[in-house]
C-alpha cells in the first residue's frame, strides 16, 4: 500500500440520524493534524473526482463519483472528452464556480449569488 | 426548429408578467437575429415561449430629453441608430461602429437591446454542443478551435468572448442602460450590464439581466467638452463579421492635453474590457503621433491567450495604436 495522503469516508461511517459518532471528531484532528485531506461527502455520488488522465476518469465512474477533467492540456483534453466525463475545468480556480453553478441549478428560479467578477 | 408558443404583450408590466411566469423557458423576442437562430439550431438553452415585445409602445425611438442625453428605445433597430442625425451630429464613432456590426439586412432587423444582450457566437454552443451555456458542464471552445471566438484575457469556466460592438462602442460616453422589473426600474452603465460571465438565475450568461427583467432604454450622457472619439474593428471578412478585435477609444482633450481617456477592447474577453491602465497612462500626456506605440507597451499586460488565439492581442494593441494615431492626426 502506499502512503495514505486522504480518506474518503462514507456517511455511515461517521454518523447516523443521531448525529457524529463520537470518536469522529478528535480522530478527525489527528488526521488533520497529520496532514491527511478527509473527504466527509454525504456519498460518493455527491463527490467530485479531479483527474487528467482516462484511468481516472474510468476510477472515479467505478467508484460512483462524478468524474471532472482537468483540461491542461487542451489536444489531450479533446481527446479525453470522449471517455465522457461529467464536466471538465482548465483550472482549479473554477472548482468554486463549478459548484456554485450546479448548486444554482438546483435551486432555480430562486436568484442565484451572481460570481464576482475577476 | 423547436417548437415555441409566442405572446404579443402590448405593455411592460404584461411582458414582465409572462416572462415571470414561465421563468427560465421564456425569452424576450425583438429582431430575432440572435435568438431565432438559436432556435433554429435546437440549443438546449433556447427558450419555448417568445415574449414578443415590438407590439409594446414608446420602445422604439431616438430623442433627447431636457439634460442633453440622447434616450435610445431598446428596439430601436441599428439601422435607426446608423441613419440618425441626432447620433452622427453628436456621438459619429457610436454610429461608425453600429455601421460594421453585421450586414445592412440583419441592421434593419436587430434591436440595439439584442445587440447588448446578445448570446455568445461559440462555434461549439452555436453548434449544439453541450457545454456549459447549453446544458452542460465543459467548455469546448477552452480546448478545441479558439482562435476566432474565444477569450484571450482568461475566462470562467466558460471561454467565449463577448461579441456585441454597440457595448464597447457606448462605454466611452459613459452610456447607461435601464431595466425594467417587478421591483421597478434599475439604472446601470454598460460596465455593470455586460460584466462578463455571471451565473444568474442558474444560468451562465455575459449579461445581469435576470430572466424577468426587460432592457428598456440606453441613455447617452451629452459628450463632454474636448470629446474625441474612435472606433477600430478587425474581422475575418472584410464585408461584415464578429471583432476578432475591437477598440473604441475616447479622449477628452484640452487642446493636446487628454484630461480624461476611455480605452475599451472588444471580442478579446468575455466581456467589453476597458483597460483602465492605457487610460492613466493617457491621462496627462500630449496627444502625439508616437502615443499610440507607447500605449502599446502598458496594455493588456495580463493576456491570458489560449492555444490558438494569441493573435488576438497583437490585434487589440494594434488597433490601439490606430486609433489614437487617427485621433493625433484628426486634432
Amino acid at each position: 500500500m502506499q502512503p495514505i495522503k486522504a480518506i474518503l469516508f462514507e456517511p455511515a461511517c461517521i454518523g447516523d440520524a443521531q448525529g457524529t459518532y463520537e470518536d469522529v471528531e478528535p480522530a478527525f484532528a489527528e488526521l488533520k493534524a497529520m496532514g491527511i485531506q478527509l473527504n466527509t461527502a454525504a456519498a460518493p455520488a455527491a463527490t467530485l473526482y479531479v483527474t487528467d488522465n482516462a484511468e481516472g476518469l474510468a476510477k472515479a465512474k467505478s467508484a460512483g463519483m462524478i468524474p471532472i477533467l482537468l483540461m491542461h492540456d487542451p489536444d489531450e483534453a479533446m481527446r479525453l472528452v470522449a471517455n465522457n466525463p461529467a464536466g471538465g475545468i482548465v483550472s482549479l480556480l473554477e472548482l468554486p464556480d463549478f459548484i456554485r453553478f450546479v448548486s444554482a441549478q438546483t435551486t432555480t428560479p430562486i436568484p442565484s449569488p451572481l460570481l464576482s467578477v475577476p | 426548429m423547436k417548437k415555441v408558443s409566442i405572446y404579443k404583450p402590448t405593455s411592460i408590466d404584461e411582458a414582465m408578467q409572462m416572462l415571470t411566469k414561465h421563468g427560465q423557458e421564456a425569452g424576450v423576442y425583438a429582431g430575432g437575429t440572435d435568438l431565432l437562430i438559436r432556435l433554429k439550431n435546437r440549443l438546449t438553452q433556447a427558450p419555448s415561449y417568445l415574449v414578443d415585445i415590438k407590439k409594446i409602445q414608446n420602445l422604439r425611438y431616438i430623442k433627447e430629453d431636457e439634460q442633453g442625453n440622447v434616450l435610445i428605445g431598446a428596439t430601436t433597430k441599428l439601422s435607426e441608430l446608423a441613419d440618425s442625425t441626432l447620433l452622427q451630429q453628436r456621438y459619429p464613432m457610436l454610429v461608425e461602429a453600429i455601421n460594421f456590426i453585421s450586414s445592412p439586412e440583419l441592421r434593419n432587423a436587430s434591436t440595439i437591446g439584442g445587440d447588448l444582450l446578445q448570446e455568445v457566437w461559440c462555434q461549439y454552443l452555436r453548434g449544439g454542443y453541450s457545454c456549459w451555456r447549453n446544458g452542460g458542464y465543459i467548455c469546448y471552445g477552452a480546448i478545441g478551435d479558439n482562435s476566432y471566438y474565444h477569450s484571450a484575457m482568461g475566462g470562467r469556466l466558460c471561454y467565449a468572448v463577448y461579441p456585441g460592438d454597440a457595448a464597447t462602442a457606448l462605454i466611452p460616453f459613459d452610456a447607461r442602460v435601464k431595466l425594467a422589473g417587478p421591483n421597478g426600474i434599475k439604472d446601470l452603465s454598460i460596465e455593470q450590464l455586460v460584466p462578463g460571465d455571471m451565473m444568474v438565475d442558474g444560468r451562465i450568461q455575459s449579461h445581469v439581466v435576470r430572466y424577468n427583467e426587460i432592457l428598456t432604454e440606453v441613455v447617452i450622457p451629452p459628450p463632454k467638452p474636448g470629446l474625441k472619439a474612435s472606433f477600430e474593428k478587425l474581422r475575418p471578412r472584410g464585408v461584415w463579421d464578429f471583432a476578432m478585435a475591437s477598440a473604441a477609444i475616447s479622449l477628452q482633450l484640452n487642446g493636446k492635453t487628454i484630461d480624461d481617456a476611455r480605452v475599451v477592447f472588444g471580442g478579446i474577453s468575455g466581456k467589453p474590457l476597458r483597460e483602465t491602465t492605457v487610460e492613466n497612462f493617457l491621462k496627462g500626456k500630449q496627444l502625439t503621433a508616437d502615443l499610440g506605440s507607447q500605449s502599446v507597451n502598458v496594455a493588456l499586460s495580463n493576456a491570458a491567450p489560449l492555444k490558438y488565439n494569441a493573435t488576438k492581442i497583437d490585434m487589440a494593441k494594434g488597433l490601439l495604436a490606430s486609433g489614437l494615431a487617427k485621433l493625433s492626426a484628426a486634432n
